[in-house]
């Protein structure tokens, strides 16, 4: 038998329902869903409660992966939902051109995502907005390690007195696999209920650093090139982010580092190189947040390097202390184009910690050749970082 | 009978994770603030787990007075995970060291058979994320395990039922984790 904590998972769902009709009453609920498992399930819980009181919204906000939304919209159609779909790319691309910091970004994403949600609550006459907050987002929230498009009140944020509603988040206090057994229980469509996770502000945290249309055109396009070779890597979650091009870089901390990787795994010598990337990424160590340096790594037999990733990231926060990541290139570098890209896969259930899988070197190659068709691409990573001290997206 | 145990957090993001695993093992768990005022509510509770958090515990810190005043009048069980483990070592006169951070996963060697690792193999692998380590454990304490190459991963009290790991057994990519929870608990 399921069970959410000490609960058996029937009691659970039983008591959620009864406790969101009390609190909602007569009144109108606005949903935002994105089609990830987290809002779906909150939506459909409320759904389940209040019937079609809920009016669920999808917002375009422009950073949502190629022929997403439609998607996510039958999907959600198909379990009896209704959905509308509010633009707002305009508005969220004008404010975040040219923005680098990772915070920035991601306030001023919150921001602008809560004035059209509020603009759309009032137009509803709701008095409730639901949505998919779970454990993880307040917590790194609220430990200062990243700013989740998605948490307010957890903060000090009144959304009554900010924005005219009030927030319920029915799976608050809720992990990933946790949210994933209500929706097999929910009997929620297995596409949505195993698809990966999808940060809330999308690809704008996926390109890196400054905010420039190009850049997010690129990564678009590349993400779906490479859709379903990603799909082939045993991960929990599997995708791309764009950086500007890294620059070739040593210091005596890295030649220390070269020499320490030399002496625990024999790989190094001549043909070892180093790039230093442009863009600050986030990480976490011992609980506290890090916001530096990726480290990019090259050796021309990569499949060596790859194989050694458990040991070199067991000793870089030893020697490197201005790097949060080690990334190995798995390309050769061109000298022409001017962005980087870096493969991210991770192994995890709840999210709170998670693992780099090993990828064969074939299925990276052919990510690259991909990848590389793009010519303003110059080099591509694979980021062995586990989490701690890396955190799984990049800002 | 339903065993309480109360979790003392700094302030740590897995302390929550904690709460989770023993509630799940089917015990009651109350995750609280480490503070002085705490102490007047750990009577009911059966067993003490002090977890983790993002800040350093100097000598003279409010948190590590509350921690020297909970070991000093306790005979309960008390478990220390991560900055846990680092101030039982400093309630108890023992020092720490910036040089040896580590981060993910680890090898985790048990030198000698204890009621806390009853049960599990000599060599496992966990998770731990800490910049600081135990590098002079205080003279009542003793290393149950280390690290493969160097630092303290456990250790426990000589007399009392007093216990501290560097690693994190609550989360999930640890080995042996629930079974390090549970063996913990059952010594309440």
């Amino acid at each position: 038998m399921m069970k959410i904590y000490d609960k058996n998972i029937e009691e659970f769902v039983d008591e959620l329902i009864n406790s969101l009709r009390k609190i909602i009453g007569d009144k109108y609920v606005l949903a935002a869903v994105s089609g990830g498992v987290d809002s779906t399930v909150a939506t459909y819980l409320t759904w389940l409660a209040v019937g079609d009181r809920v009016k669920a919204y999808i917002i375009d906000t422009g950073f949502m992966r190629e022929g997403e939304i439609e998607k996510v919209k039958s999907l959600l159609e198909s379990m009896g939902l209704q959905v509308n779909i509010y633009d707002a790319s305009e508005l969220f691309y004008n404010s975040l051109i040219g923005k680098s910091d990772a915070e920035e970004k991601r306030k001023i994403f919150r921001e602008l995502f809560y004035e059209t949600l509020a603009k759309l609550v009032k137009e509803e006459n709701a008095d409730f907005l639901v949505q998919g907050t779970i454990a993880p987002d307040w917590i790194e929230t609220t430990g200062g390690i990243k700013t989740q498009h998605n948490v307010l009140t957890q903060i000090g944020i009144k959304p009554e007195l900010k924005y005219g509603f009030n927030l319920i988040e029915p799976l608050a206090n809720l992990y990933k696999d946790q949210v994933r057994m209500l929706a097999k229980y929910l009997k929620i469509p297995e596409e949505i209920r195993e698809r990966q996770p999808f940060p809330g502000p999308g690809l704008l945290v996926r390109c890196v650093g400054e905010f420039e249309l190009e850049k997010l055109k690129a990564l678009k396009n590349m993400t779906v090139l490479c859709e379903d070779l990603l799909m082939k890597i045993d991960a929990s979650q599997s995708f791309l982010a764009i950086f500007k091009k890294p620059r070739m870089t040593t210091s005596k901390e890295i030649s220390d580092f070269i020499k320490e990787v030399k002496n625990i795994t024999g790989i190094g010598g001549r043909g070892f190189k180093t790039f230093e990337f442009y863009e600050r990424v986030t990480g976490i160590k011992g609980d506290s947040r890090v916001y530096s340096k990726m480290l990019g790594i090259y050796y021309k037999e990569v499949d060596l390097l790859l194989r050694a990733k458990d040991e070199i990231v067991k000793v870089f926060p030893k020697i490197l202390k201005k790097h949060t990541r080690i990334a190995i290139m798995v390309s050769e570098p061109r000298p022409a184009g001017k962005y980087a890209i870096a493969i991210r896969a991770v192994k995890t259930s709840d999210f709170m910690t998670a693992s780099v899988p090993y990828v064969d070197i074939k299925l990276l190659q052919n990510i690259v050749d991909e990848v590389m068709k793009d010519k303003r691409i110059t080099q591509v990573y694979y980021d062995i970082t586990p989490k701690p001290p890396a955190t799984i997206e990049y800002e | 009978m339903n065993k309480k145990i109360a979790i003392l957090g700094p302030g740590g993001q897995y302390n929550h994770l904690i709460f989770r695993r023993i509630k799940e093992l089917g015990y009651h768990a109350e995750l609280m603030p480490l503070v002085k005022k705490t102490l007047d509510k750990i009577e009911e509770y059966d067993s003490i787990i002090i977890g983790g958090g993002p800040a350093r515990l100097e000598n003279n810190s409010e948190e590590l007075k509350v921690v020297k005043e909970l070991l000093l009048n306790e005979d309960k069980p008390v478990l220390g995970i991560c900055l846990g483990f680092q101030a039982i070592s400093l309630a108890y006169g023992g020092k720490l060291t910036r040089t040896q951070p580590a981060f993910g996963p680890q090898k985790i060697i048990v030198k000698e058979k204890n009621e806390l690792f009853e049960g599990i193999p000599e060599v496992f692998l966990v998770w731990e994320s800490h910049n600081d380590t135990v590098s002079e454990l205080p003279k009542e304490f003793k290393v149950l395990a280390y690290a493969e190459k160097g630092h303290i991963e456990a250790a426990k009290h000589i007399k009392k039922k007093i216990y501290g790991v560097l690693f994190h057994p609550e989360v999930e990519h640890s080995q042996f984790g629930l079974k390090i929870l549970l063996n913990f608990i059952t010594l309440a």
